[in-house]
């Protein structure tokens, strides 16, 4: 159990300290959150605070696809980089419990900025629902984009060498899907190919069942808890997170 | 620890070809070599960082001797992020220490590798050598036998390399194996024994002094000519033992029995051509020296 805890610990001192990680994971979606409603001028003032809570919750979405994407992939490939795991191959460490404290890091991680970020989306006026059920079923939704996150993260850091290649491509890679999944655009202005990709995309769908549940439709633009949809994104979500494991496992 | 028949393959390249070593408790052996020999190779399969094709690997009786072998890889593997401290608390839970035992283990530690003063910085903030030192200090929790030290000066200024010996002199002293890998003659000569491996067998062995015995170095000459000419190495040559001699960034060394006799005829030699010297001493043969005679490679320069 130590060596998971250490792992944990190491990663979690590294993320606050890297002030470049601590930008893009936490300040960037932050200033989205502070600044963006500023530019709603023609908005009803009655909808500000729904739209500034839906905003809000895409933003936690962003921060965990950052997190997973490119911090957790530019912290593997750094370490693969220096030679940690060399080092720690010589160890009589296991790799799943190496693994697990990676993750389970990276999750502490971007817990402690999702607060932060859903604080400052309460206090500037954002309003969520505060229904249990749709609570506890937006947490689920959140851990699905946690679970696809650090997935592709995994794979990313296993196929892409050197830490500022691995990170790059996690954040373009998370730009991209951003921009074609609705995270910055609202549904209904997507075209046609993008809002099938919103809907197949596990994050996305994840990210507008939150909104959904939380905000209602007319903040998501549509109801994403089809059975369908939901299947297709639970089991791509645990797809990812599961060929992640296995390619990390094969080249880290 | 006990190596055996060790082979090992890159594609269609053999890297190591039947390698047979043994080391003793709390020897301090040296494996010198040129780029490519298979050092590191030798010691990735050891310290159990990738399989052997063929061949066995036993330490202390066992296969896999892993909570007693540690290894410290060419490169700086610690986080720069994290403190000195945090560093080595973080591989000493590795290892299997609880945090409450790791903090204590980490004290004495930082006092071996001279870093208490500095255990609460962070390790962005060391020098090579110190950053060197903390890793080191990665290898001494309790329950490790054997010390894996892959070029550990590359890349050190000649004051942190001494310090750094004298910090892995005392390691050897509190009875840790050590096993060293370097090109660098100077680093080996402080090892109880050297081996020589060149293409992927062990070539000669023994203690520094046995192996400059055995290879009837007697003297070395250095030359260094003001000018660089293509001449000097056909002239130098013909004075050498066996006409061997060693191209080094700045000059020649050539072997001789007798330097009284030689240096003059070198001398006459070179200034019938016109060749004049900046530069020309005396010197007690290096382990470089002996590996150079033995393979006729140029160990480092």
């Amino acid at each position: 159990m130590s060596q998971v805890y250490a792992t944990v610990e190491k990663m979690v001192k590294e993320f606050f300290r890297d002030k470049v990680n601590l930008f893009f994971t936490l300040i960037l979606p932050l200033f989205f959150v502070l600044v963006m409603p500023i530019l709603w001028g023609d908005v009803p003032q009655t909808v500000i605070p729904v739209l500034k809570g839906g905003l809000t919750l895409t933003m936690i979405s962003f921060l965990i696809m950052i997190g997973g994407q490119s911090n957790l992939a530019g912290s593997i490939a750094a370490d693969r980089g220096r030679g940690l795991y060399t080092k720690i191959a010589s160890m009589p460490l296991s790799p799943v419990k190496e693994g697990t404290g990676r993750i389970l890091g990276i999750f502490i991680y971007i817990c402690v900025g999702a607060v932060i970020l859903l604080a400052a989306g309460l206090i500037s006026g954002g309003k969520i629902s505060v229904h249990s059920m749709h609570l506890f079923m937006s947490i689920g939704c959140y851990f699905l984009i946690a679970l696809s996150s650090t997935g592709i993260g995994l794979i990313i850091a296993s196929l892409v060498k050197g830490e500022s290649a691995a990170t790059h491509a996690g954040i373009a890679l998370t730009l991209l899907t951003a921009f074609m999944g609705g995270l910055f655009l609202p549904y209904h202005m997507l075209p046609r190919i993008f809002q099938f990709f919103a809907r197949v995309h596990p994050i996305t769908s994840a990210n507008a069942a939150i909104v959904y549940l939380l905000e209602g439709e007319c903040v998501s633009y549509y109801n994403p808890l089809q059975p369908a949809q939901m299947g297709i994104t639970i089991v791509l979500s645990v797809i990812l997170f599961t060929s992640g494991m296995i390619l990390y496992s094969k080249h880290c | 620890m006990c190596v055996k028949n060790l082979v090992k393959h890159y594609g269609h390249k053999k890297i190591l070809d039947n390698v047979n070593l043994t080391l003793d408790e709390g020897e301090f052996y040296a494996l010198m070599g040129p780029n490519g020999s298979g050092k590191t190779t030798l010691v990735s399969i050891v310290a159990s960082v990738i399989p052997a094709d063929e061949g066995s690997v036993r330490i202390y009786g066992q296969d896999h001797g892993k909570s007693l072998v540690s290894y410290v890889p060419q490169e700086h593997f610690s986080s720069p992020l994290l403190t000195g401290r945090e560093t080595l608390c973080y591989f000493a839970q590795l290892q299997g220490f609880s945090r409450q035992n790791a903090r204590s283990l980490t004290e004495p530690i930082l006092e071996t590798v001279g870093l208490s003063d500095e255990a609460n910085n962070r390790v962005a903030t060391y020098s090579g050598g110190m950053r060197k030192r903390l890793e080191v200090g990665t290898c001494l929790f309790p329950g490790t036998k054997l010390v894996i030290l892959d070029e550990p000066t590359t890349g050190l200024d000649p004051v942190a390399r001494r310090e750094f010996y004298r910090m892995i002199s005392t390691v050897s002293e509190e009875g840790k194996t050590i096993l060293l890998i370097t090109h660098i003659g100077e680093d080996a000569e402080l090892a109880h024994t050297v081996g020589f491996i060149h293409e992927g067998t062990i070539i000669a062995q023994g203690s520094p002094y046995q192996l400059k015995k055995q290879s009837n170095l007697h003297q070395v000459v250095t030359v260094e000519p003001t000018v660089p000419s293509e001449h000097v190495a056909s002239i130098l040559s013909s004075f050498s033992v066996s006409e061997q001699i060693l191209e080094t960034e700045s000059g020649f060394r050539l072997y001789c029995n007798d330097a009284k006799t030689t240096i003059p005829k070198v001398m006459r030699a070179l200034e019938s051509q016109r060749i004049h010297l900046s530069t020309c001493t005396v010197e007690v043969p290096s382990l470089e020296d002996v590996f150079f005679t033995l393979t006729r490679r140029q160990v480092s320069v």
